[in-house]
Order: structure tokens, then C-alpha cells, then sequence
């Protein structure tokens, strides 16, 4: 028998129902004050995509029950105590991110761009080779110019809404067509408030269509590396 | 341990050939970093662009007869980003 893990909390562990995913057995292993919510599994089961989405809906009745660190699916561990060595290791930082956590979910802000860059125009009278260059220039100057008009939306999300940093997670021009991937950490209390001030500040853009999702638990908060 | 041996020229593939475009975009940079620069004759630009074209057609050349797009060449790196 393995362990699938699901999230991590600290001890004691808040009452549950002990129906983990598929109906297996839902287990509780303690490692100090923290412990791993898991479910018991078999390795000769695969996992399949409903599991995926079993996995993150164990995630948010724990979470709803307790502080917790949402674990990535199909994280597996061999025996219970394997899986107290590693809450051990990580101790501090485990405790740390779940203090960060508390009391918190999870919003998400997609911003995609609304246009390709444009054509690039090039002297037709150069050589094939300079027009590659003059090209490969264009592009790096549009990336470059796409780049900081992101970072710029990032900050003024950040500004306007007053998040304080810590709790603010970001990336930006990771693809062709998206801007901004922004996941943010609000009081549970407050999340639906929050997400509509977040859609009011993200629709002013008028370069980029807003995705929003959440509330939901705070995956990308739960990373302790 | 299941380990398909398709899958792993197939990943073998595109682990080199992401190393090999991240190398060539690097050049690129650099290439186009001297062009604003003003240090190359127009003759140089002209040789520079035409080799970094061809090098840029036989990656892709390359990619595709291992069964792959161009646009997965771009390696995540988890926290990191992406490779180029």
C-alpha cells in the first residue's frame, strides 16, 4: 500500500469524513505538530484525469476544515513513515507557509493579450540576411516592450488593490498570447469583494482580456523551495 | 519501472535539440546586440543574418523529422520559466 498525498496541516487533525479519493481509505500521518492528509492507494492503480479533479476537491474540504498546503497530484509516498521523514525535513518551512496561509484562499488573474504583435516591416531592398537580422531585432524590441507593459499592469493591480507583496505571485509573457498570470492570497472572508475589485481594476486594461478564477485553495502559496 | 524506448529518443530528441535552439537564440542576441552596436559592416550583417537563418531552418528541419514542433523546443523549468 502507498500513500497518496493531498495536503499538509498541522496537528490535530480536523474531523473528516474518511472517504478519501475512489472511495479508499482517507489517512491521517503525523510528524510532530504537522501531518499528511493522504489517501490509502494501491500502486497497481493508475491514476486518471477524474482523479486530477477528485484530488483538488479532497483538497478544498480539507482546506475548508483546516489550514492546509495543497500537495501536487499524483505526489506519492511509499510508507507513512516515508512520508513523515519528508514533513520532518521540511519543518520549518512547512510551518512558515501554513502561517502564510491561514485563514486565506487563492484568487487567480489571467491577463491574454487582445492582439498579435503586428507585421514587421522590413527594407525590401536588403539581403535576405539583414532582413533576418532587422526582423530578429523588431521582435526582440516588441517582446522587450510587451514585457514591461505587463510588469506595469502587475504593479498597478498590486498598487490599486493595496495587496502587500508577499502575497502576490506573478509571472508575465510566458506565451505568445498571455500577459499576466497573477495568483494572489485574500482573507477566505473576503475573497468574493476581492475578486470583483480585481475584475474592475483588470477590466480598465484595454490591451488585455481578464480571466478570473478562485476562490480557491492556495496552490501556488504552498511551494516551500 | 515502464519505460517506453520510443518515448525516450523521442525525449532524448528534444531535450538536445531545446539545448541546441537555446544556443542558437543566444547567438541571435548577441548578433543582434553587435548589429546596434554598429560593429559590423553591412557586409557582416548580411553574412551573420543569412548563417543564422539557415542554422535557424535546420533546427526546425531537424525538430520536425523527430516528430516535433518547433514551438517545443521551449523547455520549461518549472520556477524558473520557461528556457528561452
Amino acid at each position: 500500500m502507498t500513500l497518496l498525498a493531498h495536503a499538509i496541516a498541522a496537528s490535530p487533525p480536523a474531523t473528516l469524513s474518511q472517504e478519501g479519493l475512489r472511495g479508499r481509505p482517507l489517512a491521517w500521518s503525523e510528524a510532530g505538530d504537522l501531518g499528511l492528509w493522504s489517501t490509502e492507494w494501491a500502486p497497481d492503480i493508475k491514476l486518471e484525469r477524474p482523479d486530477a479533479l477528485e484530488h483538488h476537491r479532497l483538497v478544498e474540504r480539507i482546506c475548508a476544515a483546516q489550514p492546509c498546503l495543497p500537495v501536487r497530484f499524483g505526489t506519492a509516498f511509499a510508507t507513512s513513515d516515508d512520508a513523515r521523514a519528508s514533513l520532518d525535513k521540511r519543518a520549518a518551512a512547512l510551518h512558515a507557509a501554513l502561517t502564510r496561509v491561514a485563514g486565506k484562499t487563492e484568487l487567480a488573474l489571467t491577463l491574454l493579450w487582445r492582439d498579435s504583435p503586428g507585421p514587421l516591416l522590413i527594407k525590401s531592398a536588403a539581403g535576405p540576411g539583414r532582413q533576418y537580422m532587422e526582423a530578429r531585432r523588431a521582435e526582440f524590441a516588441a517582446r522587450e516592450a510587451r514585457r514591461a507593459r505587463a510588469e506595469t499592469m502587475v504593479d498597478r493591480v498590486v498598487a490599486e488593490l493595496a495587496i502587500d507583496r508577499q502575497l502576490v505571485w506573478h509571472e508575465t509573457c510566458t506565451s505568445d498570447n498571455v500577459a499576466v498570470s497573477l495568483a494572489v492570497l485574500v482573507p477566505t472572508e473576503r475573497a468574493a469583494e476581492r475578486k470583483a475589485e480585481l475584475e474592475r481594476v483588470a477590466a480598465r486594461f484595454p490591451d488585455v482580456i481578464p480571466v478570473l478564477n478562485g476562490p480557491w485553495p492556495p496552490y501556488t502559496f504552498a511551494r516551500t523551495e | 519501472m515502464d519505460v517506453d524506448p520510443e518515448g525516450v529518443e523521442h525525449g532524448l530528441a528534444n531535450l538536445v535539440l531545446a539545448l541546441v535552439e537555446f544556443l542558437r537564440q543566444l547567438l541571435e542576441r548577441q548578433a543582434v546586440r553587435r548589429m546596434e552596436g554598429g560593429t559590423l559592416t553591412d557586409e557582416e550583417v548580411e553574412r551573420m543574418g543569412l548563417a543564422l537563418m539557415r542554422l535557424e531552418q535546420k533546427v526546425h528541419e531537424m525538430a520536425r523529422a523527430f516528430g516535433l514542433d518547433p514551438s517545443e523546443l521551449n523547455l520549461g523549468l518549472g520556477p524558473l520559466g520557461r528556457l528561452v
